[in-house]
């Protein structure tokens, strides 16, 4: 071939191939913008539009007359983006006195190189606030425009560690931790709202019609069965118990006995919701419902009640004790105060081990499990409350009469939370139904709707006179029995006294001193339980736990009004302190 | 003198009038498209990119009508050393060129930016042709010169580094050579010994951000923010423009403005959002039609210089259109070579005039004299 017909050639394969590359890039753009243009328009409308989000504030937690126990208030978050602050050095120095720090630190943190950072969190005052406005404000004419103020909200407790445990308080993103901040976190969260916004070429926002918006819904307010002036009054108690006694940890509880609403609930040790940083996992646990322990002597009324009910015993029949030892089979038992015999009432006043064990074995160990289940033993009271235990209560096969049926008829080889012991008293007192806890009186929602919860029906455990007769006796034990210490003024309180032993394999670790009790004992408006872990110095429940339950059924009568049912004598019991806490208008706020 | 007068009357009537036609109009769209990619900046027209690409297009259009002066063989006779120079510049961006995005290119001459590796493919086209003009079939030696020209220029464009365009530096001799008379058995032996380098010369003579272009390319699903993002960007540009461009200004803006670099390398993003399907292939066709042209005009020439010349031109504008254009959709790896006429730059946007320069100078002598 001569050299221009090689031309040629070549001419005609370049301009063909590149003929049919253009061809390709043209059929390639039909898929883009024709075929496929849908998935990239929709693409290209999100980075278009965008969405705002605005924080619901969360709802408050009240107590049953509607002291606040937990709010949200908004405040203004300053933040920074050092890449739109052409001048840092100008910024620090204008906003370092409004942020009450100094130029240096101001300017060090501005120039760290992080993108973004958060100047001033959770400012809450107006002036403040005001005041971080305008300086923002000035910067920005002055082309400073990385600054943004941010709203948020702060969680506050305006009772600081008071109930902290049944409040409980949230995390850092504001959702609900521990107690009720955990348990209705779903109706306390609200719906976030949104805007929906369009973005010009200098990614300026702008509202058109296109955008859509939605207002934040805040979320509804949760009324606890909670009372905050009986927290008050328990709170102090609970103190003084953990001081005195230089305690491993206190438990108490109080309940309205005719319904299971938990009017204070307080533990030892506790926290600041606001220092959880500062806070061991020890001191957030709510003990009253996540630690089990032997109750002692204060369990012996429920077998009493039990045997009573079957009509396996009557009041008047007399038991021999053995004058303080006894032998059930091949095992002894001791009792503290030694007698000869003991009528019903008087096992109890005297806390006989061996009266109450043979009062068990004549129910019969299935009866006695029963029974004991059906005062909510072994099972979780169902609160809601994180890490509740259900108790231990020994299975029916390893179930024998001699160990089991005595040890449990004095509350030993079983084990229960101090809540689950507060709500069997009152089903013991309160003419026999067992109620269910409750915590949730209502939700209030923002729409103003109250939604109150549907409870369980109260179980009848035993009949009412069987209640009335054992109120009787628990009576006694506080007028003539180890209960003494808990007599209040004015009032017949009735209630038991409990030592427990602990044990860590076969080495004792100490004692847990407890106390039940209630009051007026004509119709209970209280059931106080009370728990002192390892106390130092004494142990006997009558010593450590009674005074102090009795300090809080004074007070809390008092301050509920309960008429007084007995005549007051001379050293007829404790009689009201003068509390500068006591007047309930301290607490209630207009809402 | 009238004579004179008359003579250069004669040869502008030759002329090849489509191929200014077409570079006008890719010009005109260009302004278009550098005016949408920044027009909601708000800067002041003084300072704006479609300001001083009117100003270098009137640079250029007087670069184009000097090129049209002389014969072409004056072109022949200057090659070597306007070659040399070439070579001297860009060695010269070795030791004091400035540094943008990671790339020494530029040559800092106080009013602009100069990035030589633009008009050192024109110097190589003259050098090329010149060296193959009376190469006969089996002249090794002329080949082997060709590919020397190539190399220096290649090596030193690939260090800067600047793949786009060392490539498109070393498809001119490629193809000179070829349309010289190549023996086919020659054309097999490269192309084998061009696939067996292929890798080694991707391992040892790219930087690591080319190599993960190009990854990035031949597996895009890999990394869709990374390397992929201009593309990702680029794509929704295009795609949102559909049938017949974007109506709503506001849409339009806030898709272009992550677009990265809109007026330079992703010119074409911007006209196929603006001015959707319609636009976008007007602009392939015109481009296609430019080139054709070219390729046309070297048919016709009548010396070897001249029809080397013409379609060495012909060859780089029409490959680096493509590359521009596959790029932009993702057919092609992403390399920094401007879409020829339409990208704002001054550099590319002369030496693509002295390119059609020299082409219609071709168009305008079409005997031997």
């Amino acid at each position: 071939m001569r050299p221009e017909g090689r031309h040629r050639l070549f001419l005609v394969v370049v301009v063909s191939a590149m003929t049919l590359m253009f061809g390709y890039l043209l059929a390639q753009l039909v898929r883009i913008q024709i075929v496929e243009s849908d998935f990239y328009a929709a693409r290209a409308d999100r980075y278009h539009l965008f969405v705002r989000q605005a924080k619901a504030p969360r709802g408050r937690i009240l107590d049953r007359h509607g002291a606040v126990l937990a709010e949200s208030v908004p405040v203004k978050n300053l933040w920074a983006r050092p890449a739109s602050l052409p001048d840092v050095e100008r910024v620090a120095r204008r906003l370092a006195p409004v942020l009450d720090t100094d130029v240096a630190s101001l300017l060090g943190r501005l120039e760290s190189g992080s993108r973004a950072m958060c100047l001033a969190r959770d400012v809450q005052e107006a002036d403040a606030i005001a005041e971080l406005e305008r300086a923002v404000k000035e910067l920005a004419r002055e082309g400073q425009t990385g600054l943004d103020l941010h709203d948020d909200f702060l969680r506050v407790y305006p009772f600081g560690d008071e109930a902290a445990h049944v409040v409980g308080c949230v995390g850092v993103d504001g959702e609900g931790l521990i107690g009720a901040e955990r348990i209705y976190d779903a109706s306390l969260v609200g719906r976030p709202g949104f805007e929906q916004l369009e973005r010009d070429g200098k990614t300026r926002a702008f509202y058109t019609h296109r955008a859509a918006r939605e207002e934040p819904t805040p979320g509804s307010d949760v009324v606890l069965t909670l009372d905050v002036v009986i927290q008050h009054f328990l709170e102090r108690q609970v103190q003084w118990a953990y001081d005195r006694w230089d305690a491993e940890s206190v438990v108490g509880v109080v309940v309205s006995p005719a319904d299971g609403r938990v009017l204070a609930l307080a533990n030892r040790p506790t926290f600041d919701p606001k220092r959880l940083d500062q806070t061991s996992r020890d001191a957030l646990r709510n003990r009253a419902v996540t630690d089990t322990f032997a109750p002692g002597s204060t369990f012996k009324p429920f077998v009493v009640a039990a045997a009573l009910d079957a009509g396996r015993v009557v009041p008047e029949e007399t038991f021999d004790c053995g004058n303080g030892e006894y032998w059930f089979d091949r095992r002894l038992v001791h009792d503290v105060h030694p007698e000869d015999t003991l009528d019903v009432p008087g096992i109890l006043v005297r806390s006989s081990n061996i009266g109450v064990a043979q009062i068990g074995l004549r129910l019969g160990g299935a009866r006695v499990r029963e029974a004991v289940q059906a005062f909510g033993f072994g099972r979780k009271t169902g609160i809601g409350f994180g890490g509740e235990s259900a108790g231990v209560l020994t299975s029916p096969r390893n179930w024998t009469e001699t160990y089991t049926t005595v040890s449990v008829s004095f509350g030993q080889e079983i084990a229960s939370t101090p809540l689950q012991l507060a709500l069997g008293f009152s089903a013991l007192v309160n003419g026999g139904r067992y109620e269910s806890g409750q915590l949730l009186e209502r939700l209030v929602h923002p729409d103003g709707i109250v939604e109150t919860v549907e409870r369980p029906l109260p179980r009848q455990v035993v009949t009412p006179s069987t209640s009335a007769s054992i109120r009787d006796m628990l009576v006694r034990v506080c007028e003539e029995g180890s209960g003494e210490p808990a007599k209040v003024e004015g009032y017949r309180v009735g209630g038991k006294t409990g030592t427990s032993e602990k044990f860590k394999g076969k080495i004792k670790e100490g004692y847990i001193s407890s106390f039940a009790a209630f009051a007026p004992a004509e119709d209970p408006a209280l059931c106080v339980v009370f728990l002192v872990n390892e106390p130092k110095g004494a142990r006997y429940g009558r010593v450590v736990a009674a005074p102090a339950v009795g300090r809080v059924l004074a007070d809390a009568l008092a301050y509920l009004e309960v008429p007084p049912t007995a005549p007051v004598e001379g050293d007829g019991g404790i009689s009201r302190s003068a509390d500068p806490h006591g007047d309930r208008s301290r607490y209630e706020q207009a809402n | 003198m009238r004579e004179r007068f008359a003579g250069a009357a004669a040869r502008l009537g030759r002329i090849h009038w489509p191929t200014i036609v077409f570079a006008v109009l890719l010009f005109g769209t260009g302004l278009l498209a550098i005016h949408e990619a920044e027009v909601f900046e708000e800067r002041p027209f003084r300072s704006t990119f479609v300001f001083r690409q009117i100003v270098w297009g009137g640079i250029a259009l007087v670069a184009l009508a000097a090129t049209l002066v002389p014969h072409y063989r004056f072109f022949d006779r200057a090659a070597l050393p306007l070659y040399a120079l070439g070579v001297v510049l860009l060695v010269a961006v070795v030791f004091v060129g400035v540094v943008k995005n990671n790339s020494k290119r530029w040559l800092d001459l106080q009013f602009m930016l100069l990035q030589p590796s633009e008009p050192m493919k024109i110097a190589l086209v003259l050098a090329v042709a010149h060296t193959l003009r009376h190469a006969h079939l089996d002249n090794a030696i002329a080949y082997v010169r060709a590919a020397l020209l190539a190399g220096i220029p290649f090596v030193l464009v690939l260090r800067q580094p600047d793949l786009g365009t060392a490539l498109l530096l070393l498809s001119i001799p490629v193809a000179l050579v070829f349309l010289a008379g190549l023996r086919w058995r020659f054309v097999l032996a490269m192309a084998v010994l061009a696939l067996a380098l292929a890798p080694l010369a991707s391992q040892f003579g790219l930087e690591p951000y080319q190599r993960k272009r190009i990854t990035a390319f031949l597996h895009p699903d890999r990394d869709p923010t990374g390397a992929n993002y201009q593309l990702n960007e680029s794509l929704t540009a295009i795609g949102a423009g559909g049938a017949d461009g974007s109506q709503d200004p506001d849409l339009l803006y806030s898709v272009l403005r992550r677009v990265p670099e809109r007026h330079t390398d992703f010119v074409f993003s911007v006209i196929g959002a603006k001015f959707g399907f319609v636009g976008s292939v007007a602009v392939v066709v015109v481009f296609a039609l430019l080139v054709t042209c070219l390729f046309g005009i070297a048919a016709r020439a009548r010396e070897p210089f001249a029809k080397l010349v013409a379609a060495g031109v012909a060859t780089f504008l029409g490959l680096q259109g493509l590359l521009n254009l596959a790029m932009t959709i993702g057919l092609a790896p992403i390399t920094g070579v401007p879409l020829p006429l339409v990208s704002y730059g001054g550099s590319s946007l002369v030496t693509t005039a002295v390119a059609l320069g020299l082409a219609l100078n071709v168009s305008m002598r079409p005997k031997r004299s």
